[in-house]
């Protein structure tokens, strides 16, 4: 990126963030199950800082801590959002982006500039890439397109030979051969998911039960918090139960603004979800959260956050929703925006690594300082969560903070046990592992 | 007719290659006749300034909707209307200019012109108090801030219009002889 764009970005950063940055409380005091939440903001500019994307120089990486190495996968993507292992090893990485956003109003005109900005307006490929290590050198030998023309894809799961992708509009299906490298029969159709015209929050996560009977969707609010009236929030900012089987859907848990990841807690068993919360009242509100989801579960949006904090902007309010919205077992700490989530397995990285969750931090807008962009660890023991989020992917940020190299959004273990992270700034898969391992 | 007009009158005297000379030269301040052209030109900068109060009124009925009936639509309708308004402003800004420049306007009327320039400055806040997303957007501050817009407007324009100059028919008809 030019010097142009950093001056934009600079004059943008001095003429629409707010006098933010001293006074605000430290991401820290909001990790777990009882975040810190200051009293809400009704702003006439929101805080804001946004970081232009710029990639990584030849040889910069992201950083990680000792006992672990990181290298490039493979690059050269059209903004990878999720990545997925296949059983014999190989692996999908999807690369997506959102529909261009209606402009309803003169600020969705400047958001998508300053969003631009930041990287989040590179067109995606729409179509799924298959990665093949076939000598375990840390670098695959084979590269092809799996499967093409698709609609905003994002996320992927394989039960049986059935592999499903959701579509920003549909999940589809597709027979799946092991082994092969292209799929060219068409998918069909399971079921529609809500899109419309505006699609704000498009990304549609996956996630199959155990069992493999039900497929879990997560499907993202149509708005920050109802500016776009309730009519198009039909269906939305919940998570779907999908039978695999029928297509047959019903809503599995409502009021989770944006749940851009859904896995199942392998000892447990028990579903869980990241959730992007809402803007615009403050540095540190909302936090981002992962939660369990309870089924019939309200977590809350539009109408109150972490329980019963009342959202005064969505009108007509609701107290009945209010006082049975749950509140979620485990604060990010604000605008962090997870996107990515993977439980560890037996084999991951090292042994201390095991039994919690990684979660990827695309990383903040709505904030100065930035917060994010990196990727966390959460320790779990009995299938909850024990401590505070560790820091395992740094580095994403340049040292001074002005720019940003990558965003980290998918994650998944390969088959030795490393993390890889599908990067839509830098356009590439990172692989993490253990040192010397 | 043109006993009508003294002003009018005043300059059928001028002679023709005065009346005539190129706009540049007409810029020249220190030539009293030379500043008139043929026939008096109304100044641009009303009319501009009628559409963007229109607007910005428009803007207090739209916000009222939404107060009832809180269906976003009409939020939506609100800020496009103080966008058009400020658009409006701005153009307005340059059109007063340009009449002082060309003479269409022989002096500012400076109550006036705070007065517009007020309701302009309240209506940029309430560009960003209507850019918050849903109900806060309008209720409280937005639709308090077009009330007061719409107020100020109306009191200018139902006074004397919406110039914020002084028209050069009320200068004296002997001005243009001076010379």
């Amino acid at each position: 990126m030019n010097i142009q764009s950093l001056l934009a970005g600079g004059a943008l950063a001095a003429l629409l963030g707010s006098a933010t940055g001293h006074d605000i409380a430290s991401p820290s005091t909001q990790y777990g199950a009882h975040p810190v939440l200051p009293a809400p903001h009704q702003y006439l500019v929101p805080p804001m800082r946004v970081p232009p994307g710029v990639g990584w120089a030849e040889g910069k990486t992201p950083v990680v801590p000792a006992g672990l190495q990181v290298q490039a996968f493979a690059t050269g993507f059209e903004h990878p959002r999720m990545v997925y292992s296949l059983p014999n090893g190989d692996v999908l990485v999807v690369e997506s982006n959102g529909p261009a956003a209606p402009v309803y109003r003169p600020k969705d005109y400047v958001e998508g500039k300053v969003k631009a900005l930041a990287g989040s307006a590179a067109p995606g490929g729409n179509r799924i890439i298959l990665l093949r290590d076939s000598a375990g050198a840390g670098t695959p030998d084979v590269r092809t397109v799996f499967i093409d023309h698709l609609n905003a894809p994002f996320g992927v799961v394989l039960v049986g030979n059935d592999l499903y992708v959701a579509d920003t509009d549909a999940i589809l299906r597709f027979s799946y051969t092991p082994g092969e490298t292209r799929i060219t029969s068409p998918g069909v159709k399971l079921t529609d998911l809500p899109a419309g015209p505006i699609d704000h929050h498009w990304t549609k996560s996956l996630a199959a039960s155990p069992d493999g009977s039900k497929l879990f969707v997560g499907v993202g609010s149509n708005s920050n918090i109802t500016e776009n009236g309730m009519a198009v929030e039909e269906g939305r900012a919940t998570i779907w139960e999908v039978d695999r089987r029928t297509g047959f859907k019903r809503i599995y848990a409502s009021g989770l603004r944006n749940p851009t990841g859904v896995a199942f807690e392998p000892q447990s068993g028990k579903l869980w979800a990241i959730v992007n919360e809402r803007d615009e009242i403050g540095p540190n509100l909302v936090p981002d959260y992962l939660t369990s989801v309870r089924e019939g579960g309200f977590y809350g949006w539009p109408y109150s956050y972490f329980g019963q904090h009342v959202d005064i902007r969505a009108e007509p309010q609701r107290p009945d929703l209010v006082a049975k919205a749950i509140v979620p077992d485990y604060a990010l700490s604000s605008h962090v925006a997870p996107l990515g989530i993977a439980f560890s397995q037996a084999s991951s990285l090292a042994a201390r690594y095991r039994g919690g969750v990684f979660i990827a931090e695309h990383g903040s807008w709505d904030r100065s300082p930035l917060n994010g962009y990196k990727v966390v660890y959460v320790p779990f023991q009995a299938g909850r969560p024990s401590g505070p989020p560790q820091d395992i992917v740094t580095g994403f940020l340049t040292p001074d903070q002005r720019k940003s190299q990558g965003r980290p959004v998918g994650l998944a273990f390969d088959a030795k046990g490393a993390l890889l992270i599908a990067d839509d700034v830098g356009n590439a898969v990172w692989r993490v592992s253990a040192r010397g391992g | 007719m043109n006993s009508k007009f003294s002003a009018v009158g005043a300059m059928k005297r001028t002679p023709l290659m005065q009346r005539d000379l190129p706009v540049p030269y007409m810029m020249w301040g220190n030539i009293p006749t030379q500043k008139r052209s043929s026939r008096i030109r109304l100044p641009m900068h009303p009319r501009i300034i009628g559409l963007g109060a229109t607007s910005l009124i428009g803007a207090f009925a739209t916000d009222v909707a939404y107060a009832q009936s809180e269906l976003f639509q009409w939020e939506n309708f609100s800020i496009w209307l103080i966008t058009i308004g400020l658009a409006l402003a701005a153009v307005a800004a340059v059109a007063l200019v340009f009449d002082a420049v060309r003479h269409r306007i022989t002096a500012i009327d400076w109550p006036r012109f705070c007065g517009f320039s007020g309701a302009t400055l309240l209506s940029i806040l309430n560009a960003l108090v209507h850019s918050r997303d849903a109900y806060t957007a309008v209720v409280p501050q937005g639709v308090v801030l077009s009330a007061i817009v719409t107020a100020i407007l109306l009191a200018l324009g139902w006074w004397h219009g919406w110039s914020v100059g002084k028209a050069p028919q009320s200068s004296s008809p002997s001005e243009g002889v001076r010379s």
